[in-house]
């Protein structure tokens, strides 16, 4: 079989404001006709940027240095495409090689129709003097939506992107880097920005375009459960260089190499043996409930022309002490509202006592004082810290802001008074009390979350609301944040609302497990109980879009 | 040095690189230029602002052509143009300094409030503040002059009128910049992870908020000392600013050279004109080089370096 593209010895340099980086040190990759080649790495690691060099797409402080030859279209042979003008790599882009990307939302141009979108690129590539009339060009929009799976294409080719919805959206984008024809897709991380369900379906179709059209995919992912879906052949890259290339079978049964080891484990699954009633080391014995919500409503307001949205539509949950109850769900099942609920960062209806009080009826003194005992961990650490504070400053807050005298007794009027008590903390964390006197842009992503776990322990709270705490960090980072937070739960023994979207990790952490659709909980159960036996069809659904990573199992569930 | 490099102006100079660099290093030099004659002007200065006699008793002269004893000549009311000149920069350095420290104050603290609180007292201000926008600046300026002279009359209380009525004109600028950067700080998560720990509100708005939303602040705060300068010599000018006795005044100095323009006495026009222009160049170069390396977008960066090492045919980077 021949290539469709090869990568040789290629080097890529950025210019940085704190100098040059070498963001891909060495790589050579070919991708052959017909195949599904995954390139898998975790951030930083020069996947994204090895892949913009076949279209020439780097920025203009970039430079890059070995041979990207890329088959024409015209010609059927191998071209170097690092050395090619203006006007050549306009012709190449789209025809011999096109481009889905992460965020459909931001690939499409808001204000033109989607079948216009579609054309601008036949129309881009028209030879000098012929014309596309208006009606061909909507034709041949109609005909490859149709192809990509939109429903009623005839009525659909006029609307805009945001009449779709996400999943539709980025079949609109592999349409457009279908309809020239290019015998190379690379797609990076397209199902990334999607839910499980769609990301389902969008490598499903982007199955069957290389069965049906013959087109070559390069496939750019962090997820292995989507390798192990998809790809023939993976690249593992790190740190700018490859460092192993395997079949993908053999890759997950006899990885050669240490670091795609170590990602593989790093791989959250659904298993009997990491499932959290088997790991803890305290069994769960009180029937104290520390919180009991019944009812819970969150409702915004209709506004002109929009109609009312019940995010959270009348769901009741208990938890008990030191039980860790996962909260799972697609975006907009309102996971993140019940949380954020709970502490009153959104108006909401319905009964929420915390350790047997009602908060509706507390006064401002008291409800400080409970909700001192409830601490909050956030989504993306690299926002959820004040960029000018210093990490010393960020987990001393709360203290301060309790003051002294507080109840808990680990209140504080000035921050030096609070530094035996941050150093304990970033004890509990597994940092060093050095990083007191760093920045946030200083730490990294695993780092950062870690700081977010003592920031939210400080006042030794009975109660952590972890609203997606892993989902923003590489895998490698996750699996070390999970064993942080499993450690801190044996130890401390917090109750827990953990929200999540993974049902992996939501099976490797919680006791319990509560599915939400549609601002509702559908079904509430043990682990075992909801990912080995659901009842619900949404569950299922759930279970059988979970793209597993092991290519044998998860080829035979189709 | 990271804390010395990450300071404003001094990482901006070392992020730039070609035209952006050249802009931002003029620009500032002019500044520092303008800002050192302003402190020292009692010591370059010969004469005083309003001297028209030497020590010894005896009067410049009206229209004296360059000399000796005055560089740039004497004016019609028998000024030295050098000592007018010098004595105007400290006259303009003061009420810049006044109007940008009492505009951004006052615009900064309504913005803060008006962006994150919002409801009805920020669309109230909003409507003032664009009120003020759609209103002439300079005969708003006129009328804070006139209204501000006739209560007081010595140096002080004129540079402060020119300050003010700069600083009105001004406020709704640094209110739009600052609202608009509370607007988008305030939804950060940073934000609702200090709402999470209770924090109290006077501590999001200045610990968290604002110290995240100044930003833009050096280049507003440039653009208006431009644009100060110009409103202050065109009071000036227009007989509306500072009286002559109380302190030196570029415009003012303009004006009274309008007539010697026709007789062919160039000397009494040229120089105080040149100042302003100077000035106002060398403040807006600042500003617009700050504007350009502030935004990513804009900013030019330089190639990185070539590579040196090759590599041979195993695929193997050699290292030196």
């Amino acid at each position: 079989m021949t290539d469709v593209v090869r990568l040789d010895n290629l080097r890529v340099r950025f210019s940085t404001d704190n100098g040059d980086v070498d963001a891909v040190k060495n790589v050579s990759l070919n991708v052959r006709e017909r195949e599904i080649l995954a390139i898998v790495g975790e951030s930083g690691s020069g996947k994204s940027v090895s892949t913009k060099t076949i279209l020439q797409m780097l920025p203009d402080y970039a430079i890059e240095d070995g041979a990207v030859l890329l088959k024409s279209s015209e010609t059927g042979k191998l071209r170097d495409v690092t050395s090619l003008g203006y006007r050549e790599l306009r012709e190449i882009r789209g025809q011999d090689a096109s481009m889905v990307f992460q965020e459909p939302s931001n690939a499409l141009n808001p204000v033109y129709r989607v079948g216009w979108q579609i054309a601008e690129g036949i129309r881009a590539h028209l030879p000098k003097g012929e014309k596309l009339s208006k009606a061909q060009a909507k034709e041949k929009a109609i005909e490859i939506m149709r192809t990509v799976g939109i429903p009623d294409p005839e009525v659909r080719v006029n609307y805009y992107p945001h009449q779709f919805s996400g999943g539709q959206k980025q079949r609109i984008v592999i349409a457009q880097a279908l309809v020239l024809g290019a015998k190379l897709i690379i797609a990076d991380e397209p199902t990334t920005a999607l839910d499980v369900t769609v990301q389902a379906e969008i490598l499903e179709l982007l199955k069957s375009i290389r069965d049906e059209f013959g087109t070559s995919i390069l496939l750019i992912t962090h997820n292995m459960g989507v390798v192990a879906d998809m790809a023939d052949r993976v690249v593992v890259m790190s740190e700018g260089a490859v460092v192993e290339e395997n079949d993908v079978f053999k890759l997950f049964a006899v990885a050669e190499n240490e670091y795609t080891r170590a990602l593989l484990a790093a791989v959250p699954r659904i298993d009997a043996a990491t499932r959290r009633v088997n790991t803890r080391k305290n069994p769960l014995t009180s029937q104290n409930e520390v919180i009991c919500v019944k009812g819970l409503t969150v409702e915004y307001p209709a506004g002109f022309g929009v109609q009312s949205f019940k995010a959270v539509d009348n769901i009741s949950f208990s938890i008990r002490k030191g039980e860790v109850l996962g909260l799972v769900g697609e975006s907009g099942s309102g996971k993140s509202t019940t949380g954020r609920a709970l502490i009153n960062l959104v108006k909401s209806k319905g009964d929420i006592s915390l350790f047997g009080q009602d908060v509706r009826k507390l006064n401002k003194k008291q409800m400080t004082e409970v909700m001192r005992k409830v601490g909050y961990i956030f989504q993306d650490p690299a926002s959820s810290f004040n960029p000018l504070q210093t990490i010393g400053e960020a987990i001393a807050e709360p203290l301060l802001i309790a003051g002294k005298g507080d109840p808990s007794g680990f209140g504080v009027s000035r921050y030096e008074e609070a530094l035996p008590r941050v150093e304990r903390l970033l004890g509990l964390v597994h940092l060093p009390a050095e990083f007191c006197t760093r920045f946030p842009h200083e730490l990294s992503g695993g780092q950062r979350q870690r700081v977010g776990f003592a920031r939210a322990l400080a006042l030794q709270p009975e109660i952590i609301i972890a609203d997606e705490p892993t989902s923003a960090l590489d895998v490698s980072v996750q699996a070390e944040v999970l064993k942080l937070f499993l450690e801190l739960q044996d130890r401390l023994q917090f109750s827990c609302l953990f929200i999540t979207h993974d049902l992996a990790v939501v099976d490797m952490v919680s006791d319990t497990i509560a599915v939400m659709q549609k601002g509702k909980i559908v079904e509430m159960g043990t682990g075992e109980q909801i990912l080995t036996n659901p009842g619900q069809d949404y569950t299922k659904q759930l279970l059988k879009s979970l793209p597993l990573p092991d290519p044998q199992l998860q080829r035979a569930k189709d | 040095m990271s804390r010395l490099g990450n300071l404003p102006i001094i990482k901006h100079i070392r992020q730039s690189v070609g035209l952006q660099c050249f802009m931002l290093i003029t620009g500032l030099a002019i500044v520092v230029l303008f800002v050192l004659t302003a402190i020292f002007a009692p010591l370059i200065a010969p004469y005083g602002f309003s001297q028209i006699k030497d020590a010894s008793g005896v009067s410049f002269g009206a229209q004296k052509e360059p000399s000796a004893e005055h560089i740039w000549g004497t004016t019609v009311g028998g000024l030295d143009v050098f000592s007018r000149v010098i004595w105007g920069a400290q006259t303009a350095l003061i009420s810049i300094l006044v109007a940008v420290i009492a505009s951004s104050i006052l615009g900064i603290l309504l913005g803060l409030v008006s962006g994150y609180f919002g409801g009805k007292v920020d669309r109230v201000l909003v409507v003032i503040a664009d009120a003020i926008y759609s209103f002439p600046s300079l005969l708003l300026a006129i009328l804070l002059a006139i209204m501000i002279n006739s209560t007081g009359g010595n140096a002080f209380a004129g540079i402060l009128a020119a300050g003010i009525s700069i600083t009105v004109v001004f406020v709704p600028q640094y209110f739009r910049v600052i609202r608009s950067e509370v607007l988008r700080i305030k939804s950060e998560a940073f934000v609702e992870s200090a709402k999470a720990i209770h924090a109290p509100i006077t501590r999001i708005l200045f610990k968290h908020v604002l110290r995240n939303s100044t930003r833009t602040l050096p280049i507003v705060i440039t653009m208006n000392a431009a644009e100060a300068i110009l409103t202050l010599a065109a009071l000036g000018f227009l007989g509306m600013g500072i009286e002559p006795s109380s302190a030196s005044e570029w415009g003012y100095d303009l004006n009274r050279a309008v007539s010697d323009v026709t007789s062919n006495i160039l000397w009494t026009s040229i120089f105080p004109g040149a100042a302003i222009v100077l000035v106002v160049i060398g403040v807006t170069l600042l500003g617009e080089g700050l504007n350009d390396l502030s935004d990513p977008r804009l900013r030019i960066r330089r190639k990185p370096k070539a590579f040196d090492g090759t590599l041979p045919d195993d695929g193997e980077v050699k290292h030196d």
